[in-house]
């Protein structure tokens, strides 16, 4: 057998230009029926190996997300080694026995331990982005980030605290947290940045406030209206009256609940669209459009979808999720993307960066 | 012949290349590129449904392939076969049975897996440890809830005296301690390193100084049984598992599992804490039905207390909890067959 003659001639590759293209959309081709197959393989070898599969379940997983994940008509990849995995799981596996063994029994001991763990968590973090970031490419190019190790601390530590704690200054803290870690990513030799003002994480979180307190006082009015043709109805009586308060209760919690539900996918796409429309990588921009009204339907459909089977519907709705964050997205090419080049500088330091600290962590940043 | 793109590992540009098969050889064939490959030794990746396949050699360089049936082919008349293991994790039916077998070992850990290795966990715990959570419990409660007691020193060493002579000579010693506590009202508790700890509550309820001895039988049968301790491994490991499954989608429905479990695990230590009581207080002449009475005295207490603060029905539901007259009917029961 032979393939060698006559050849026809190959499909050509695009020609490259100066001038600024098209955009190119992301594509996601995933789909949950196949993903289904890694994912229960994967969950039993996991149950049977007490876990110690889990770090193999997610390179596996992670490859199935990012090849088919594709832009510009070449895919991502996953380069995330089971070992490296598996070493950054004993560790979060050791803090959370830390943290749930001291307060469940030594309840003195774990305000002491709840500082050690906040003071290490900004190292971690920085180690989990540099794992993750390194281990991810696109055309054979690897991705890596260069945060110092102080403004990990400075945005983590010092913002993030006070974020959690005054509440207000949370949208700082996010803002700046995003700066870290986008303004810090590169791409081979180039290095990507990050232009979203704080004002603009403001007003994202501003908006999805005034939302949720319009629809609070949408439900009280609904109940007072509701509570006030139930006692038409119902007889006069203490007993009535005390009913009729507990049912209000009643609706009000699972109004919110609710509210909370669409709230969350709501607060989630526009700020996925702010953060990537205003990112950039050397002079090529991303555009990021997910309809929040799309993404809280598919989100609210995840979730009832689990509930009724009882976790079975995961992996299908793992494959939506991403289908519909990964789809609205472009990226906006300033010029030819053939041009990217490996930093052959930071390769080598790379490698001896990885057998030093190199492992990773499940995070949802 | 399949098409496909090749990237040197050095830059983002995009070449098209062709596979083919020359003879016995396969080759990547392009502008300026021919490289040999042999299947098994350079890497490629395994299927991952539509996604592209890679074809990755030792120095950077790759190929991406799309067309998985043109590479299989080709792959096939160069007679190269693919990994069994490959084919396994892509088959339909062992994706099944692999379901069946997960919701097996699934529900097999909950039911058994959970508390045997708590309980496990709990006989390796050195007695240090027992004694450290017992001081932190104690003196977190005494912070708080409790209060230093009202009966007369004469009065709690009587009340020592009569149940030490219930206990195994090498158990005379186990401090009781007792306490108030307005805030939790008549009630008895057991720390893991065997102390007990009395509320002037409790000793306010009772009539009768058997039935005092039968609830510290009863709880003398918790400290026996390791029951603290084991409740508490058992909540945690089921935490933690609940938190594993559902916690990518709700925290909050994570949290039910564990609520669940709990309830049912404190339900079987108290009926296994009275068996042990029931047969202590035999041993010694005491009726079981004496703990039966202080049943009952506890939930009539419970009902009165809820009447009284005109509190929703829920706190009245718990405490005639058919679990209680359960628990009342199968004391009376092993006294009466004695």
């Amino acid at each position: 057998m032979n393939d060698v003659e006559p050849l026809p001639p190959l499909s050509p590759v695009p020609t490259p230009a100066r001038a600024p293209q098209p955009p190119e959309r992301f594509e996601f081709t995933g789909s949950g029926g196949e993903y289904f197959r890694i994912w229960i393989v994967n969950l039993l070898l996991t149950l049977l190996t007490f876990g110690i599969y889990s770090a193999w379940a997610k390179v596996r997983r992670m490859q199935y997300f990012y090849r088919h994940t594709r832009v510009a008509g070449s895919s991502f990849d996953y380069h995330g080694q089971p070992l490296a995995i598996l070493k950054g799981r004993l560790i979060a596996l050791g803090l959370f026995l830390c943290y749930s063994l001291s307060t469940e029994f030594a309840p003195l001991l774990a305000l002491p331990v709840i500082i050690g763990l906040g003071l290490l968590l900004p190292w971690l973090l920085r180690s989990a982005f540099r794992f993750r970031l390194h281990n991810s490419s696109w055309r054979g190019l690897r991705f890596s980030f260069r945060g110092k190790l102080g403004e990990s601390y400075v945005v983590f530590l010092l913002l993030g605290t006070l974020g959690i704690f005054t509440g207000f200054l949370w949208p700082l803290f996010h803002s700046r947290m995003k700066k870290y870690q986008h303004g810090n990513s590169w791409f081979g030799a180039t290095q990507a940045s990050f232009h979203a003002t704080d004002g603009q994480f403001y007003g994202v979180y501003v908006r999805a406030s005034l939302l949720s307190l319009a629809a609070f006082v949408v439900v009280i009015l609904l109940m007072v209206m509701g509570a006030s043709s139930l006692r038409e109805l119902v007889p006069e009586g203490e007993d009535a009256a005390e009913k009729i308060g507990v049912a209000i209760a009643i609706a009000v919690f699972i109004t919110l609940f609710l509210v909370w539900f669409l709230l969350a996918p709501y607060l989630m796409a526009r700020l996925q669209n702010l953060i990537w429309s205003n990112t950039r990588l050397g002079e090529h921009r991303f555009l990021s459009e997910v309809p929040a009204g799309r993404l809280t339907w598919v989100m609210l459909g995840n979730l009832v979808a689990v509930i009724l089977t009882l976790g079975l519907f995961m992996p299908w709705a793992a494959v939506r999720l991403a289908r519909v964050r990964i789809e609205y997205m472009s990226l906006l090419p300033a010029g030819n993307l053939d041009e990217f080049v490996a930093d052959q500088q930071q390769s080598v330091q790379a490698l001896g960066e990885e057998s030093a600290e190199v492992f990773d962590l499940d995070i949802g940043l | 012949m399949v098409e496909a793109d090749y990237y040197d590992g050095r830059s983002t540009r995009r070449q098209r290349v062709r596979l083919l098969l020359d003879g016995s050889r396969l080759r990547v064939v392009g502008e300026g590129i021919d490289r040999g490959f042999v299947p098994g030794e350079t890497e490629l990746t395994e299927k991952l449904g539509r996604a592209p396949r890679l074809l990755r050699f030792a120095d950077g360089a790759y190929c991406e392939i799309g067309d998985h049936e043109g590479l299989e082919d080709l792959l096939a008349r160069a007679g190269y076969r693919e990994a069994a293991v490959d084919l396994a994790q892509r088959s339909l039916p062992l994706a099944l049975v692999a379901l069946l077998l997960t919701l097996a070992v699934v529900a097999a850990g909950y039911v058994w897996g959970v508390p045997m290795l708590a309980d496990t966990a709990t006989r390796q715990l050195p007695d240090s440890v027992n004694r450290m959570v017992s001081e932190h419990t104690l003196s977190l409660l005494d912070g708080g809830l409790l209060e230093p007691s009202k009966t007369p020193p004469e009065r709690q060493q009587e009340l020592r005296r009569k149940f030490e002579r219930l206990v195994p000579a090498k158990n005379v010693g186990r401090a009781i301690e007792f306490r108030a506590s307005p805030l939790i009202g008549p009630n008895a508790m057991a720390l893991p390193d065997g102390r007990m700890v009395v509320l002037d509550e409790l000793l306010a309820l009772l009539e009768h100084d058997e039935q005092l001895l039968a609830v510290l039988a009863h709880e003398y049968g918790h400290v026996q049984h390791d029951h603290g301790m084991r409740l508490a491994l058992r909540s945690t490991l089921t935490a933690a598992l609940a938190a594993w499954w559902l916690g990518d989608v709700s925290s909050l429905l994570a949290a039910a599992p564990t609520a669940l479990t709990q309830a049912r695990y404190s339900r079987e230590f108290e009926v296994e804490a009275d068996a042990f009581a029931a047969t202590l207080l035999r041993q010694h002449g005491i009726a079981p039905g004496r703990l039966a009475e202080v049943l009952e005295k506890l939930a009539a207490h419970d009902k009165a207390k809820a009447a009284a603060e005109d509190e929703a029905s829920w706190h009245s539901y718990l405490s005639t909890h058919p679990a209680t007259a359960a628990r009342i009917r199968a004391l009376r029961e092993s006294g009466a067959g004695r």
